[in-house]
Parts: C-alpha cells; structure tokens; sequence
C-alpha cells in the first residue's frame, strides 16, 4: 500500500469516526429529551399531588381555639405554622401542617425530593408574604431531581378562609 | 511478499470498516425505532392524562349523596352531571384483562375502559399496562368508604404495542386528585 491510499484509508476512518460520533451525540441528546419530559410530567404531578390534598383539609383548625376563630386574628401565629403537637404525615388536619414537610418520593424511575412551605400572603396581593395573620395562606412545593437528569419545579397554590 | 502483506492488511482494515458501518447502521435503526416508541407511549399517556384529569375533576357535581357506586383499585364508578341537564350521569373506569388487547405483540398491555352511561364498549389498545386507584379520607387516610373519599390517587403505566428486540418503551405516572365538589 502506498502512502496515498493510507492516507486515504485514514481520511476515511476519520471522516466515519467524526459522523459516528456527532451521531452519537444526536442520539443522547433525544434519549435526554425523552426522558426529561417523561420526568418533568412527574414532577410537575407530584407538586399538584401535595396541593390535591392539601385542598381537602381545613384552612384553619378550629379544634385549637376551641370554635371558628375571630378573622383572620385568632388564626394560627404566623411563627407557629407546620404540624401541631403528635400530628403526622399524611394525618394533617389543615393547610398549614404542610408547612416544613420534606419528603422523598421514590418510584420506579427515580427519586423525588419535595419540601413544601407555606405563608400568610397579604390579602391584596397574593405573592407578597407577609408575617401576620390575613385570610389566605400561600403553598409552595418544590420538587428536585438532581442525579441523571436534573428537573427542578416549584408550584404555588393560594387557599383562602371561607366560613362556613 | 510487500504485495501480500498490502492485500491482507487492505482486508484486515476493510472488514473493520464495513463492520463499524453495518454497527452504526444496527445502532441508528435501534434508536430511531425505540425513540419512536418512546414518543408513541408519550403522546399516549398524554392523551390518557388529559382525559383523566378533566373526568376526574368533576366527579360529583349536581350529586347530593355519595358521589360514587364502586371504588375499587382498577373499577370505578361514579356520578356527575356532565352535560348540566340537571340528570345524573355514571362514568365507569375499568381496567380490561390482558386478553383484551391481544391483537398487540406486547402480552401485558390491556385496555382502559371508560363508559358512559352503560354505552357500548369501545377498544384502543394505547399500551396501558396498569391502572390503579386509591381513595383517601380527608384526614389522608386510605379509605374504602365510599361517602369518606375526597381524594383520588391515579397510577398509570403504559408501555409500547411494538417491541425493539425484546425492549419495550415505558411511562409511569402518578397523581392524586381532589374533586372540588367533593370537599364542598
């Protein structure tokens, strides 16, 4: 073989090795895009999942002040918002209880962290928090995925008190 | 002996060659074939979710007493009234055996039902491969009360009518849903 025909045989194995590789790349990319949307869906489910639930209890427990509450000042302190004395995930009795739950949702595909918070929002405007009480509570669920693919999603839901 | 030496290291690289182009074509039929199966699975399950989502968010509407006739893990029915006509309407979920969507290559798909009003069965087979509820109570507690349940928990997973070499695609998904009418 002389040296134009190996010179020739290496162009062409580079020239395949290039169009193996960019192809390769191309292919990752999809297999990426598959399942990040298959894990944002999931994650995306997961924060409405917390706010579902959280929508079917009250917004305020009345059994703490023993009777409906004067509004919106004998709420629960705004410092004392979470779970009361001996109250457990998933028996929550209202809004607030999911203030500070942290949690690992694990399924067949991954794990999920989820932290939820939840504050006082001024009456008014419902994305400024506030430190005292009013009538609408703010829920915020962050969902994290942080090995594989990295999907981070935060959702807000604002509850309101409405007497019965 | 150069000549030989030539013919045989021509061969040697030649072969290699040819053999990288016939992996590299196996590898790109595979991608295109189970990225395709992916998206199939994908839009699917979309379509399930949407509907799911959109159904399952009214059940109870114009009822007065339990809102739900059977909730079991994979056959439900409840009570609404879809076209606000002021008569109720029953909706029934279930999950078919896997006998029912025997016509796919896939042996664990089945088909999801949904029937109004005892309306005739109607078959696609999307891949659905499971199909499972749970009801809780409003204090989150798993409940088989009908009158206690407030919230749905919905597990779906599908998978593709078509096999790659044995692979099939996959989607899971999970979700709980509080119907507004019956936390009112």
């Amino acid at each position: 073989m002389g040296h134009r025909e190996l010179l020739l045989v290496l162009g062409a194995i580079t020239l395949f090795g290039l169009t193996r590789l960019s192809t390769n790349r191309y292919m990752v990319g999809q297999n990426d895009a598959v399942w990040r949307r298959e894990f944002e869906t999931y994650a995306l489910s997961l924060a409405e999942s917390y706010i579902e639930e959280a929508r079917a209890k009250a917004f305020f427990d009345e059994t703490l002040n023993g009777g409906a509450p004067a509004v919106p000042a004998g709420f629960t302190d705004p410092d004392a918002l979470g779970p009361d004395g001996g109250e457990l995930y998933p028996n929550f009795n209202d809004v607030d209880d999911f203030n500070g739950f942290a949690t690992v949702d694990s399924t067949k595909r991954a794990n999920f962290e989820v932290s939820i918070q939840v504050d006082y929002v001024e009456d008014t405007a419902p994305t400024v928090m506030v430190n005292y009480e009013t009538r609408f509570k703010n829920m915020t669920v962050t969902v994290t995925h942080n090995s594989f693919i990295n999907v981070s999603f935060q959702l807000s839901y604002v509850f309101g008190y409405t007497s019965n | 002996m150069d000549s030989l030496l030539s013919l045989v290291g021509s061969i040697v690289i030649g072969s290699l060659l040819l053999l990288s182009v016939l992996t590299y074509q196996l590898d790109l039929k595979q991608h295109s074939f189970m990225h395709t199966n992916y998206l199939i699975v994908q839009s699917n399950a979309s379509g399930i979710i949407d509907v799911l989502e959109e159904d399952f968010k009214d059940i109870g509407s114009g009822v007065t007493g339990s809102a739900f006739s059977v909730a079991d893990v994979n056959n439900m029915v409840y009570y609404l009234d879809l076209d606000a006509d002021g008569i109720l309407d029953s909706v029934r979920y279930f999950l078919g055996g896997t006998n029912t969507a025997a016509g796919t290559p896939n042996p664990r798909d089945r088909i999801l039902y949904r029937i109004e009003n005892n309306e005739p069965l109607v078959d696609a087979a999307l891949g659905v491969t499971d199909f499972k509820l749970k009801y809780y109570d409003e204090n989150g507690n798993e409940t088989t009360v009908l009158t206690d349940i407030k919230t749905i928990e919905v597990t779906l997973e599908l998978e593709s009518t078509l096999p790659y070499d044995e692979e099939y695609a996959t989607f899971y998904w999970r979700k709980r849903i509080t119907p507004q009418n019956l936390i009112l």
